[in-house]
């Protein structure tokens, strides 16, 4: 059955000096589902995440967003789509200036400039109870440590609760503990109904969240499409490609496939 | 190598279209600034605490030193040619029209134009211009335009505490060394000093304030993605802005005494 998109890449490519970071890609993020896409480091995996957001505009393609061209969109509706869109980069990208305090509520402020301080303050609290943060929120993002900006990343990212979240490797420099609870809240806005796509090596959150699985390689797509039909894709390029992929980041001994295969997948 | 003298020409085009875009849009969100809810008044405010507050004693100190060696080398040199009432146009001259706004743009190109680019700079470095569009924000309108116009204003304001350390300040400091009286010095000052003369010395202000602020937005995002890149662009952001700022000099002078 076609599944609704939220987002689709039309023969997307993205060159950097005559290079092709993408080529020719063309996939469907669907509606509501968790998208994970695995490739080895290098292969363009946060660039396809970027132009997916609108981030980044391609050379060539399109990139299509409730029926129309994301790059098209005029600025009221481009306000109106990144209401409806959080990103967490990979380096966190928490504005040095600002405390995190203010790295969470600024969106908030600024597409919601009627809202009491009091209001703004309560919601971003009860963000990050939810996550557990318990350091001081008045410090700058240079005073904490990486995994505690990746949080505050996180919690800008979700704070407007928006229908379509990008995260790219969220559950790097986490400790294990809060990485739990990272899962935990990306299962929440799972539940919510919540398009999300993901960047990440890591199997555990592969298996437990993904829905579908975008498997590139050299800016190439290679697989995509539910979970369980490319983790069983017989195309021996793909499971190479995922044995190493996962294992990169892995621990375990076994078949990363198997891994895959038997996570608590939801 | 015509074609490579080709592409550079296209390359050197292709450029100042984009420069001219970038101003454009700079203007555009700066008039509409008002309108972009609180969220950029706090860097409006950081910027003219910055860029017009912390300069302040500089400046003071400039224009003083400046305002009482024209005095006391006018008041030496100029009675023994019998002009000693040109003391007055020459301190209006030099405070008023011509040092007072370059002096003040130069300081401003230092201190705040150095720092923008950089600013901006490592904030591309860092993704933070990508996180800021990620959430909806439009960087011209958050971070230009309220640098913009906090250098511009704080340059106007610079220009005219310049103005009075350079006329009024000086008088009193040169009463320490060769006094005079205080009712003839600001007769002969007042009645030297034209509309023409503050109209001129506002508009440099103002031309200058719109070129440090847009060269250095302008070139802070230039950077592509390495830390090395925020060096080469605050260099080229200062040379670019003390040369822009010098010719507009002599343009809006020939234009004051062409009337």
């Amino acid at each position: 059955m076609e599944q609704q998109s939220a987002i689709e890449l039309q023969q997307v490519t993205f060159k950097r000096s005559a290079a092709p970071i993408l080529d020719d890609v063309t996939i469907n993020l669907p509606s509501g589902k968790t998208t994970v896409i695995l490739g080895p480091s290098g292969c363009g995996k946060t660039t396809l995440l970027k132009v997916a957001a609108g981030l980044v505009i391609p050379d060539s393609g399109r990139v299509i967003y409730k029926g129309r061209n994301l790059h098209a969109l005029g600025e009221r509706e481009n306000i109106l789509f990144r209401r409806e869109t959080g990103f967490v980069f990979q380096d966190s990208a928490l504005w040095s200036n600002n405390s995190m305090y203010q790295n969470i509520s600024l969106a908030l402020t600024f597409h919601d400039p009627l809202m009491g301080e009091q209001e703004v303050r309560a919601r971003v609290e009860s963000l990050v109870k939810l996550v557990g943060y318990r350091e001081s929120l008045s410090r700058r993002p240079a005073e904490a440590s990486a995994g505690e900006r990746k949080i505050v990343s996180f919690l800008r990212a979700i704070a407007l609760h928006p229908s379509l979240v990008f995260m790219d490797e969220p559950l790097s420099e986490i400790d294990h503990p809060t990485a739990e609870r990272m899962i935990e809240m990306i299962r929440d806005q799972k539940r919510e109904g919540r398009t999300i796509v993901i960047v990440t090596h890591d199997p555990v959150l592969t298996s437990q969240l993904a829905d579908n699985l975008v498997v590139l390689d050299n800016g190439r797509v290679l697989e995509s499409g539910p979970f369980a039909q490319v983790v069983r894709s017989t195309n021996a390029e793909v499971i190479s490609l995922l044995s190493r992929v996962l294992s990169e980041a892995s621990t375990f001994d076994g078949n990363i496939l198997d891994l895959l295969d038997e996570g608590t997948h939801l | 190598m015509v074609a490579l003298l080709g592409r550079r020409v296209i390359q050197r085009i292709r450029g100042l279209l984009y420069a001219a875009g970038f101003l454009y849009e700079v203007l555009r969100e700066s008039f509409l600034f008002v309108r972009h809810r609180q969220v950029g008044y706090r860097v409006l405010t950081m910027q003219i605490l910055f860029t017009g507050v912390e300069a302040l004693s500089v400046v003071a100190v400039l224009g003083l030193a400046l305002g009482v060696v024209i005095i006391i080398q006018g008041m030496s040199l100029l009675p023994q040619i019998g002009q000693g009432q040109l003391i007055y146009t020459i301190l209006i001259t030099v405070i008023t029209r011509e040092l007072g706004p370059i002096l003040t743009a130069f300081i401003i190109i230092a201190r705040s134009g150095t720092a923008i680019a950089t600013e901006l700079g490592s904030m591309v470095v860092s993704h933070e211009i990508e996180a800021y569009v990620a959430v909806g924000i439009n960087p011209i309108s958050y971070l230009v335009a309220p640098r913009f116009l906090g250098v511009t204003a704080s340059l106007l304001i610079l220009n005219l505490y310049f103005n009075v350390f350079g006329l009024v300040g000086s008088y009193f400091v040169v009463q320490l060394i060769k006094p005079v009286p205080f009712a003839e010095y600001f007769r002969g000052l007042l009645s030297s000093l034209q509309t023409a003369d503050i109209l001129s010395s506002l508009v440099k202000s103002l031309v200058f304030g719109v070129i440090v602020s847009a060269v250095s937005t302008f070139n802070g995002f230039r950077v592509e993605s390495a830390s090395t890149e925020i060096p080469q662009v605050v260099i080229k952001a200062v040379g670019q802005s003390f040369m822009l700022c010098i010719v507009a000099d002599a343009v809006i002078t020939l234009i004051y005494y062409m009337r």
